[in-house]
């Protein structure tokens, strides 16, 4: 019993498997925490406030006139007024980033390689958020069946986009970073 | 899988409709979502060639990320999947053989 224990122990996949769990209930206990503690000061979480905060400048990039923002609580609204959206902690894509350093810390081996593509990858989701809630602003703006198509259908799909990209580059970045 | 997640994704906008008509549970909405998540999942384990075990280990962390950190079901999968594709010595070697 202990031995066949033991060899299923040995299998990499059920280690990726345990390394995986641990490390995803460690991130997202912290983010609890994190969220408890801002709910407790009564304030907005910091990750949301920056993804609606970068998500308003590139919609004024993007061309939406008198594009307003502001934040409450349990999230920030962006847009023109009576055609706003709301941006709520759900929305900042920062449980996707802990899944795939999740799975960097499952895989990997090297603390070093495995901080850089982390960075890497929070930095690449945040990216593809803000992209897709910038548009999102500029389709409601524009008006018509887009934006309920983009946000139902496309969006969701986008931001998954982002993260299997990482995974299909990962080893790429490995090599790169094995020669530095 | 991204179209079948689309497809899931209409499949899902339906059983909205019918549960704002109140045609239906908002329970069973749920129950069939996650059921039908889980069928996918199985087909797509079976397509790729993982075994038994691989499937059950995949859905049951899954299935807990997502009750109880609200994490996202696909994502969970999709880093097992990965993780199989890109690490032959636990994973492609060990393929099912159907």
């Amino acid at each position: 019993m202990i031995s066949k224990l033991s060899s299923l122990l040995e299998d990499r996949f059920i280690r990726f498997s345990v390394r995986f769990v641990l490390s995803l209930i460690v991130l997202m206990g912290a983010y609890r925490f994190y969220l408890w503690s801002t709910a407790q000061q009564e304030d907005l979480d910091w990750i949301t406030y920056q993804v609606s905060f970068l998500s308003h400048k590139l919609a004024l990039l993007l061309g939406v006139a008198n594009c307003e923002f502001n934040c409450f609580m349990d999230g920030c609204r962006i847009g023109v007024e009576g055609k706003m959206i709301n941006v709520l902690e759900g929305c900042n894509g920062i449980k996707l980033g802990f899944v795939y350093i999740a799975y960097l810390i499952g895989v990997n081996h090297n603390y070093r390689s495995t901080i850089i593509q982390a960075v890497i990858g929070i930095v690449m989701i945040q990216f593809f958020n803000v992209f897709r809630i910038g548009m999102l602003v500029a389709l409601r703006d524009l008006g018509g069946d887009a934006y309920f198509y983009f946000i139902k259908y496309i969006f969701g799909v986008f931001i998954y986009l982002s993260i299997i990209t990482l995974w299909l580059l990962k080893p790429q970045i490995d090599k790169t970073l094995d020669k530095l | 899988m991204i179209n079948a997640y689309l497809l899931l994704s209409f499949g899902v906008g339906y059983f909205r409709f019918l549960e704002g008509n109140d045609s239906i549970n908002v329970f069973v909405v749920w129950l069939i979502i996650a059921l039908l998540k889980v069928a996918m999942n199985y087909l797509y384990f079976r397509a790729t060639k993982r075994s038994v075990l691989q499937f059950g280990i995949a859905t049951l962390v899954a299935i807990i990320a997502r009750l109880v950190f609200g994490v996202s079901f696909l994502m969970v999968i999709l880093s097992f999947q990965f993780f199989v594709e890109f690490n032959p010595v636990g994973g492609t070697t060990k393929r099912m053989v159907s």
